[in-house]
């Protein structure tokens, strides 16, 4: 009982960070139908630079949001000196672009941070809670709540706020939306900044949970939130976040329960084959 | 250096040839150096036998994973193709019979006759293989195959249209690239002598189409520069080496920024300076006279074609096309409704209304391009409603389309050809054949004399006037002697000018045997060239007839100008 | 209130505006016929901006060639687009609300929308429902609704008429015309259905293949031989 709930809280907190990556992959593609792979590196880059500032001030609350607003403005700058300047060619050249941003962001921190794996460890959150019965390790619980907190805030910008307004046009008719008085690109580059939070967001909680950052963090992550979206469904972003508890928990389940001798990435694109040749347009996608 | 070459001139073929993007272009490698390490290791099979038996297994994964391709849309397939590879991958290391995360070693020198083949005559194997590869594809891309193919790359609806089956060519394309490929394994395995899953895994596949991107997508010289550069790099600048994969990345995000199409691409940079120094050097040598052979057809070649068209059938006997009840709904709007209409020979029909009357999606639905909901269509009493695009093109329906499609990095030539190549294209044979020869060039050259498009036959198609281009995809659309003609708007935005002499091509082509039908806004045209007209409002036939009736007709004038009281 | 002096627009090697050249008065209805591929479209697009043009665009009495879309919409301008372009997922109220997103008078917003909903009354009732499932007619009322929330100075409407039944045209062209007097709004109504459009314009002219060939009284153009013909072939 103990152990399913512990595999329970696995796949929440899995899923939440599979859901942090994929969600900000979705945005992106629903308005500029850009595969945007380069915000794995993002991603990792919010580990490193948690950590980084960790180390600096001691203050985990400072590092949290100092690598959130950090890799926010890189998305930014990302959107705006690399992505734009592609809108009017074929979609593969900024695929590409994104893939060589990848894999430049995973040598940058290779060179800077050294190759080997570095340790995320936060004091303050050693220890666990004792509820009744349970025993849930702080760093869980804190991840639990990190990941309540974002995604009602991601939530709350996308249906209660103007600019969640401005991109959920975009996504259906972005020249419509110009009509309608909305500076589009002004719109893009906030919904950058804000998927790249919440990537950054994601990568500090990766690095504190598995208590380690290491260069590739990115790589694994990139090509599965690819997978969860087609999964997904082109454009649903519904369909990605629940696409991403559904991998984390196939992930999970197969690893304790079975001895199926498949890498964890490799379950996330086997279900992609499989789905696409059953049902092309993904889960929630339209036809 | 050759071993990269050949992997990026398969992949070449796939994606640069006909468009497919596949990011996974390891499984070929791998299934092909899988393949002949397990076939001499543990079979103990002789080198030159594990190498067909190798090519034909690439062969058949890339037959295999080209037919879910065929489904997949245009961004899902980038991505599709990245999932395979994980899963192959995966599937090496963990299935039992490939030797796990080690891979398999010890694979054996190649020899000839008894003898170890040295490093240098392993070196010139690969040029030799290279070399293969290399006349493989030259001949492939003068065949018809090769035409076909570029037409899918630019716009695979049109292809459909003039005859071309667009999946058949797309399988073509990943079987043979993947065969390419599955060399390019087999030499890696036997140069390395030991193969690792880990070596055709995603990364490997990123890089080899980074060369070709590199070097220019869709060229030979480009994915042989892109591979030798690539690979050379790291070995000239040894202190790269640790920066490798920056370098590579910043490399990809430049290249997409400034220079899209490679660094030998037709429209880079360096090609054109490349390209206008070649000129300068043949003008500086004195070239002047360069014998261009003046193409002129004999009178015998051009009367010979003549009587391969259609004869002239009896005019206005004959029923051609016949629709019952066509109609075509999209969810709760009906598109066409309950139309009857009959077509006769050689005849010239307009269909006019307002817009939104639903005139060119019927368009689509005679030559196949979407489904019809109920009803049926029968071209010369065979009904062709559930058929493909393809084969209702084959069977005598062209057509031209509302917004120009044509293929518009080709020349005026070879888009007329490619409208003439599905003739070739029923069986694999036949589009090996190569298609500059003669007596489909006389009869491509015929076709452009007709639509007045000779004198611009090397113009890449793109450059042309909107008028010229009109006369192109009708030029295009005439190459399978179709008996039916659809023209869409083809005299929109057209001057007076080049409107008279469309109209003197039109009927033109009506001499010839064909029936023509056409959508029309401009009135002028409609009414001096047809012999009938029929008139869609909502989807439905409201009225038919001789143009003078129809101008007169007093349902058709309140459809168009509206009326003063409602309908 | 708006003037355009010289507009061209090419695509590539198309010449679809060819140095157009008009006036519009302030509270005038303004029509501008023409067959397929005049290059009535290119006309509106090219005034926000959309189509890239050469010439001058003013627009109450200030110069606004060089503005961005959004600036020109700020600025009072608002289109209902050919194929009325809604945005499908959203329902109808959120469709009217994101033509509102500018504003930030809350409360004349609110009078606004009863306003509208007394010219089409549809709308009230399906404000739940997503704009997909709307008729043709509705969608239509929608779509010119989402463009007057923005309280615009001028409306531009490409063929509104198209796809409808012609008790709805009359309906949309009866409720353009209540509007425009009522709020002495300026409007440019491009459209093919000649007789409704002239009925509610005061001054209307002919688009031919980017050139304007004809520009007069709508009543005089009513009776004018010369539109029969560029429709229905004359020579």
């Amino acid at each position: 009982m103990m152990l399913l709930i512990q595999q329970l809280i696995n796949v929440v907190e899995l899923g939440s960070i599979y859901a942090m990556i994929a969600v900000g992959l979705a945005l992106t593609y629903g308005v500029l139908r850009i595969l945007h792979v380069a915000q794995a590196g993002i991603y990792a880059g919010g580990g490193y630079a948690g950590l980084f500032l960790y180390e600096t001030t001691g203050s985990f609350a400072l590092a949290l949001i100092g690598s959130v607003i950090i890799c926010g403005m890189c998305g930014m700058l990302i959107e705006r000196f690399i992505y734009r300047p592609m809108l009017p060619r074929p979609r593969i050249v900024a695929l590409i672009a994104s893939i060589g941003l990848l894999i430049c962001f995973s040598d940058l921190f290779r060179i800077i941070g050294g190759p080997n794996q570095l340790s995320f460890d936060i004091k303050s959150l050693n220890g666990s809670y004792e509820i009744g019965k349970l025993l849930i390790s702080k760093t869980d619980a804190a991840i639990l709540a990190g990941t309540v907190v974002i995604f009602a805030a991601l939530w709350f910008v996308l249906q209660k706020t103007k600019l969640g307004f401005a991109v959920r046009a975009a996504a259906q008719d972005l020249e419509t939306t110009q009509l309608m008085g909305i500076d589009v690109s002004r719109s893009v580059s906030w919904m950058f900044f804000i998927s790249s939070a919440v990537a950054a967001f994601g990568g500090v909680m990766v690095g504190v949970l598995y208590n380690a950052i290491y260069p590739d963090m990115g790589d694994a992550i990139a090509y599965k939130g690819l997978a969860l979206i087609v999964i997904g469904g082109f454009g649903s972003l519904t369909g990605t976040v629940i696409a991403s508890f559904l991998l984390a928990a196939a992930e999970v389940f197969m690893t304790t329960y079975t001895s199926v001798p498949l890498s964890r990435e490799a379950i996330a694109m086997l279900f992609l084959v499989l789905l696409i040749l059953v049902r092309p347009q993904g889960l929630l996608g339209k036809a | 250096m050759g071993i990269w070459s050949v992997a990026a001139l398969g992949l070449n073929v796939i994606t640069g040839y006909a468009g497919q993007f596949n990011l996974g272009i390891g499984v070929y490698m791998g299934t092909g150096a899988y393949a002949t390490a397990i076939l001499t290791t543990q079979a103990g099979v002789n080198f030159w036998l594990a190498l067909p038996c190798a090519l034909l297994i690439s062969a058949a994964m890339g037959f295999l994973t080209g037919l879910p391709a065929l489904r997949v849309r245009e961004d899902a397939l980038a991505v599709f193709t990245i999932g395979l590879v994980f899963v192959f991958e995966s599937l090496l290391i963990y299935l039992p019979y490939f030797g796990g995360p080690v891979g398999i070693g010890r694979i054996p020198y190649v020899g000839i006759n008894g003898s170890q083949l040295s490093k240098e005559g392993y070196l010139a194997l690969v040029l030799v293989a290279l070399g293969a590869v290399v006349a493989a594809t030259i001949y492939l891309r003068r065949a018809w195959m090769g035409l076909a193919w570029a037409s899918i790359r630019e716009n695979e609806l049109a292809t459909n249209t003039i005859g071309i089956h667009s999946a058949r060519f797309k399988l073509y394309a990943f079987t043979i690239g993947a065969t390419f490929a599955g060399l390019a394994g087999v030499l890696y395995a036997h140069f390395i002598h030991y193969v690792t899953p880990y070596d055709f895994g995603f990364l490997p596949s990123i890089y080899i189409l980074v060369m070709i991107v590199f070097g220019g997508l869709g060229t030979i010289r480009g994915a042989i520069f892109g591979a030798c550069f690539l690979t050379l790099m790291p070995e000239l600048f040894r202190f790269i080496q640790d920066y490798r994969n920056l370098i590579y990345g910043a490399m990809l995000v430049g290249l997409m920024l400034f220079e899209p199409n490679g660094v030998l691409g037709d429209e880079s940079y360096v090609w054109r300076l490349i390209l206008s120094a070649q000129q300068r050097l043949n003008e500086w040598l004195n070239r002047v006279s360069k014998s261009r052979r003046a193409y002129s057809i004999s009178a015998a070649a051009t009367n010979e074609i003549r009587h391969k068209t259609p004869n002239s059938i009896k005019p206005a006997s004959r029923k051609i096309l016949e629709t019952r009840n066509l109609t075509r709904r999209f969810g709760g709007l009906v598109a066409v409704n309950d139309v009857n209409l009959e077509v006769f020979s050689q005849e010239i029909l307009g269909i006019i209304g307002p817009n939104g009357a639903g005139k060119t999606t019927f368009f689509n639905l005679l030559s196949g391009t979407i489904p019809c909901t109920s009803g049926e269509i029968r071209l010369n009493s065979e009904p062709i409603h559930r058929l493909s695009p393809h084969l209702i093109a084959q069977r005598g329906i062209g057509r031209t389309f509302q917004i120009v499609r044509p293929f518009s990095q080709l020349s005026v030539l070879d888009n007329v050809l490619a409208g003439i190549s599905a003739r070739y294209c029923k069986g694999f044979a036949d589009s090996l054949r190569q298609y500059r020869n003669s007596s489909d060039q006389d009869e491509a050259h015929l076709i452009l004399e007709q639509t007045g498009l000779l004198a611009h036959k090397n113009e890449v198609s793109r450059n042309l006037p909107l008028g010229l281009l009109r006369r192109l995809e009708i030029a295009r659309a005439l190459g399978l002697r179709p008996n039916l003609i659809l023209l869409d708007e083809s005299f929109s935005g057209l001057s007076h000018r080049e409107s008279q002499s469309l109209i003197d091509l039109v009927r033109m082509l009506r001499e010839n045997g064909a029936t023509i039908m056409l959508i029309e806004h401009n009135m002028q045209v409609t009414m001096k060239i047809c012999d009938r007209i029929a008139v869609l409002n909502y989807g439905n036939k409201i009225a038919e007839g001789m143009p003078e009736d129809i101008r007169n007709h007093p349902t058709v004038i309140a459809a168009y100008l509206g009326s003063a009281h409602h309908a | 209130m708006l003037e355009l002096i010289n507009l061209c627009v090419s695509y590539g090697r198309v010449k679809a505006l060819r140095g157009v050249s008009l006036k519009i008065a302030n509270g005038c209805i303004f029509v501008v016929l023409g067959a397929n591929g005049a290059g009535k479209s290119t006309l509106l697009r090219a005034i926000l901006g959309l189509s890239k043009a050469t010439g001058v665009i003013r627009f109450d009495g200030s110069d606004i060639t060089g503005l961005a879309t959004f600036e020109r919409v700020r600025r009072g301008i608002a289109l209902v687009p050919e194929g009325r372009r809604l945005f499908p997922d959203f329902t109808v109220e959120e469709n009217l609300k994101i033509g509102a997103l500018n504003r930030r008078d809350h409360a004349a917003i609110e009078d606004d929308l009863e306003e509208i909903y007394v010219s089409f009354p549809r709308l009230k009732e399906r404000l739940r429902q997503r704009a997909q499932t709307l008729s043709g007619g509705e969608g239509q009322m929608l779509a010119i609704a989402r463009a007057l929330i923005s309280r615009p100075k001028l409306l531009l409407l490409d063929e509104p008429s198209v796809g409808l039944m012609p008790i709805a045209v009359s309906d949309i062209f009866a409720g353009i015309s209540k509007i425009s007097i009522r709020k002495g709004l300026t409007v440019l109504l491009v459209e093919q259905n000649a007789k409704k459009a002239l009925d509610i314009a005061k001054e209307a002219a002919v688009l031919e293949l980017g050139s304007l060939v004809i520009e007069a009284d709508a009543e005089a153009l009513k009776s004018d031989a010369r539109v029969q013909e560029a429709y229905l072939g004359g020579h």
